[in-house]
């Protein structure tokens, strides 16, 4: 008769038992959020954690099995667990192999909208001004070509772009060349409004694959209001010629993106209907940033973030039921949160990495050739602050703009991993450093988290997402298609 | 279906002294120059067909003895069990024991051989379990069967004991594979501890092609549970660090959960863990319990009626899908899965495997059902219900 060993023989002891790091965070109701190295979070009692912290845990008492599959705690003489983390961490941020993926140009400061949010546009007529000259966006592409990543996105934005469109044509044709010739892989976004979309227009586009991303704040009466134009009809422009596209190329090729203003706050509903309606494939509720005429005008400081969390959670909790109803929609910033929840999947998303995105992730052209780490760095510049001002396109190439001292310095400033609050926070595996937003709000690229909305909002975000995942079985099957 | 006679007794044989046990022997078809007698065969242990000529050479095979002609120089009678040979078989023969092992049949979908029955672990519910002995004449026989393997076919798999066991031998199989043989999958069925080591791993990436899977028992994420499952301290910190080793080298890795009352307690944990420490691998299967074997020793801890774990299941194979990984069940029978997994279940992978009741037969699923194990002791869920509906048969397609 054969014999076999019982569980107890297998039993790690509890000398061999030791803890991997973890981070922990209480919340409102008591529980407290654990998460390990890499942001594999749950909720636990005080009592439990006690128990972690202490190694007061044994094989069999459940637990313990949490714990270990978490890795919180590992067998000392063992080592996969720390090799599997080392292995996962790698795939975190190998983001850094391929660095400066996206490149946007701003084509024209130029824009026939009068947002009265808007940073940087400019009603003037005067290309001469307010054009980028030719010469300029060719060293552009030069430029962005020279970056390491084999694969690059050219971005196109204003002011209003398609008021420069002869000069996206040329980038275009260049970049393209430029493809064949080194063997960089290259494609194209455009930022616009859509007022001015033609049919000669939008076959360029089809023909050259650029997408195109546009604004649509709502329903006619909230989209028109944050937009005034001459003749007020930004929103059936906007409608008319996204329908268009998508019936000409194909719903893939034009996505929206929404400002939330305090007229909005009220309507997300009808927000996220007019999204499902247009067959938008997702909508992303993001708060209005800190950045130019919005601080300016104090458009800024016209919603608190409790205010705009109330309404994320109204409309995260609309688009479940959507979602529930068999109809694929997510909310787009809930899905960057979960990408870096339950996948190692290194995030394209510059805000929510660390090292920042800025500068690594994307770099900005401005019509007159200087280059910024961020889009909002050139909304600064404009109000006369150059932190994020890298270089000029007319005398720099891509490694004096990248290896920069002033890149690098707000890059290793930032990191989360070792800035005071973030490296000690359990939402640091999958928040990121957003040195623009706290230069912007507290004159400091690093900040103070405990002043800071992008570090409040992060958190209720998070730890509601993380909630749901744990506690919402239905909601949680959801969100998880969403990653994909 | 019933299961076919693998192997057996020698009615009757006369072959050449050239001939030894444990010669590996293909089967030729005969249809051609007999007039359509499909219990006539020529057999040959050549690599190449050209050698028919000599009568010396020509070893006769008949089956169920109506047609012997004794004249022949070389024959070997076999009963009518075996009657199911066709051209592109192997058969190996143990002359001083009259009796033979069928190897590869090439009306299979899938052909398993057995490397060893070596093995480091002792699992609660092997279907096979290991024996400690000197086994090394199983990898000779398969050295001299690969090369008479016809030169493509769609899968060939390999299991133990552990197959690495003898890992210079066996990865000279694999070697005899790739130059003989165009395979579309060969499927080796290991616990992976041997990788622990990176070097074996490199050394298995220099003679395996991209066709290579290798399928790796995982039972849980805690230490002591699988640890304790296949019988082994420290065997789940081996096979991780060999998934990893083997991943590193770019080898196909296949995450194989046998669905048991042990492994199903935790399982959505488990599913949670793959999906976040391994979601690189290339398929993850989640297997019903076959009850035979140790299975029937440890009942008492192993089994577990699947309508108990059918939430779990489901939730597991979507946490597992989300991340993009590619997911099967195996042997279980639809009306104890919940509809939403049914498009993933695969009837079993041995086509002998897959037996009915008597209600199936006013089954609609029937025709795509996994069924029971036709081997061992089935044990019944108490959940086996008729599907009458035919309209869920579309989630099928
Ligand atoms: S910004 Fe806030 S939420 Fe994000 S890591 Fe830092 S402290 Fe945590
Ligand atoms: S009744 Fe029989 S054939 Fe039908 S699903 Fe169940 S086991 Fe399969």
């Amino acid at each position: 008769m054969v014999k076999f060993l019982s569980q107890s023989d297998f039993f790690t002891q509890k000398e061999e038992l030791v803890l991997l790091p973890f981070r922990f965070e209480r919340m409102a109701d008591g529980r407290f959020i654990i998460s390990n190295l890499l942001g594999d979070m749950d909720f636990f009692t005080e009592d439990e954690l006690n128990k972690i912290v202490n190694k007061d845990i044994f094989p069999g008492d459940g637990l313990y099995e949490r714990a270990f599959s978490l890795q919180f705690i590992a067998n000392a003489p063992q080592e996969f667990q720390l090799q599997t983390l080392a292995a996962r961490l790698r795939s975190r941020l190998q983001f850094l192999q391929t660095p400066t993926p996206l490149h946007i140009f701003v084509v024209t400061l130029r824009c026939e909208h009068s947002c009265p949010y808007c940073q940087v546009s400019r009603r003037s007529c005067d290309k001469q001004l307010y054009d980028m000259p030719l010469e300029i966006a060719f060293k552009g592409v030069d430029v962005a070509f020279q970056t390491p990543s084999p694969a690059i996105k050219i971005e196109f934005q204003g002011g209003e772009p398609l008021l420069n469109f002869s000069l996206i044509k040329e980038i275009v044709l260049y970049s393209e060349r430029k493809s064949s010739e080194i063997k960089k892989y290259v494609s194209f976004v455009m930022t616009t409004n859509l007022a001015l979309m033609d049919d000669n227009i939008l076959s360029f586009c089809k023909h050259h694959n650029v997408h195109i991303s546009t604004s649509l704040d709502g329903p006619e009466s909230l989209h028109n209001k944050n937009r005034p134009r001459p003749g007020g009809n930004s929103y059936q422009l906007a409608k008319q010629n996204i329908q268009k596209i998508q019936k000409e190329w194909g719903n893939d090729y034009v996505s929206a993106l929404m400002t939330t203003t305090e007229a909005s706050l009220s309507d997300v509903k009808g927000i996220i209907d007019e999204y499902v309606n247009l067959n938008l494939g997702g909508i992303f509720l993001r708060p209005l940033s800190p950045y130019g005429f919005a601080i300016k005008t104090k458009y800024y400081k016209k919603y608190d973030d409790h205010e705009w969390f109330d309404f994320y959670k109204k409309g995260l909790s609309y688009i479940l039921d959507i979602n529930k109803k068999g109809k694929h929609f997510p909310e787009f910033y809930t899905a960057l949160i979960l990408k870096r929840l339950l996948t190692d999947i290194p995030t394209g998303y510059v805000d929510l990495r660390s090292p920042s995105g800025i500068g690594l992730g994307a770099l900005i052209y401005n019509y007159d050739g200087k280059v910024y780490a961020a889009d909002e760095g050139r909304m600064l510049a404009e109000m006369g602050d150059h932190e994020f001002l890298l270089g000029d396109i007319k005398k720099d190439d891509y490694f004096d703009i990248i290896l920069s001292e002033k890149l690098i310095s707000i890059i290793s400033k930032t990191l989360t991993q070792c800035a005071p609050q973030c490296k000690d926070c359990v939402f640091e595996p999958v928040c990121g450093a957003d040195p623009v937003y706290h230069y912007a709000t507290q004159k400091d690229v690093l900040g103070i988290k405990s002043l800071s909305k992008f570090c409040s909002r992060q958190k209720n975000v998070i730890s509601y997402i993380v909630n749901i995942l744990q506690n919402d079985p239905e909601d949680a099957k959801i969100l998880r298609s969403w990653i994909r | 279906m019933k299961p076919l006679t693998l192997s057996g007794n020698i009615v009757d044989f006369k072959v050449n002294k050239k001939y030894q046990d444990n010669d590996v022997f293909r089967v030729f078809d005969m249809q051609s120059k007999h007039g359509g007698n499909k219990n006539i065969y020529l057999i040959t242990t050549e690599e190449s067909e050209n050698l028919w000529g000599d009568d010396e050479n020509k070893v006769y095979l008949y089956i169920d003895g109506l047609y012997i002609n004794k004249k022949n120089k070389n024959f070997i009678v076999l009963p009518k069990s075996f009657s199911y040979l066709s051209s592109g078989d192997a058969i190996a023969f143990n002359f001083s024991k009259k009796n033979l092992r069928v190897l590869f049949r090439e009306n299979s979908r899938h052909n398993y051989f057995l490397v060893t029955e070596n093995c480091n672990h002792y699992c609660l519910m092997c279907s096979q379990p290991p024996k400690n002995l000197d086994d090394s004449w199983v990898l000779n026989r398969l050295k001299k069967l690969i090369p008479l393997l016809p030169c493509k076919t769609d899968f060939i798999g390999f299991t133990g004991g552990e197959p690495f066991t003898n890992v210079d031998s066996f990865l000279e199989i694999i070697s005899l594979c790739n130059a003989h043989v165009q395979a579309n999958h060969i499927h080796v069925l290991s616990n992976g501890r041997y990788f622990k080591d990176r070097l074996i791993a490199e050394k298995l990436s220099k003679v395996a092609n991209k066709n290579l899977t290798i399928g790796i028992p995982l039972y849980s994420s805690v230490d002591w549970i699988h640890d304790y499952v296949v019988q082994s301290k420290g065997a789940l910190n081996e096979t991780m660090m060999g998934i990893l080793h083997l991943k590193e080298y770019g080898l196909n890795i296949e995450i194989r959960v046998v669905l048991n009352k042990i492994t199903t307690e935790r399982l959505e944990e488990t599913a949670l863990w793959i999906s976040k420490n391994l979601p690189f691998v290339n398929h993850v299967a989640l297997m019903g319990l076959e009850n035979t074997g140790f299975a029937l020793a440890n009942d008492d801890v192993v089994w577990i009626d699947p309508v108990e774990y059918k939430k779990a299941l489901s939730n597991s194979v979507n946490i597992l899908q989300s991340v993009g990984l590619s997911v099967s069940i195996y042997n279980l029978p639809f009306c104890v899965l919940d509809q939403s997994v049914w498009n993933i279940s695969r009837q079993s992978i041995a086509d002998w495997k897959n037996a009915y009741l008597p209600q199936c037969e006013t089954c609609q699923a029937k025709p795509y059902c996994a069924g029971f194990f036709s081997s061992g002791r089935p044990k019944l869920s108490s959940g086996i219900t008729p599907v009458k509906d035919s309209k869920v048969l579309e989630l099928l397609k």
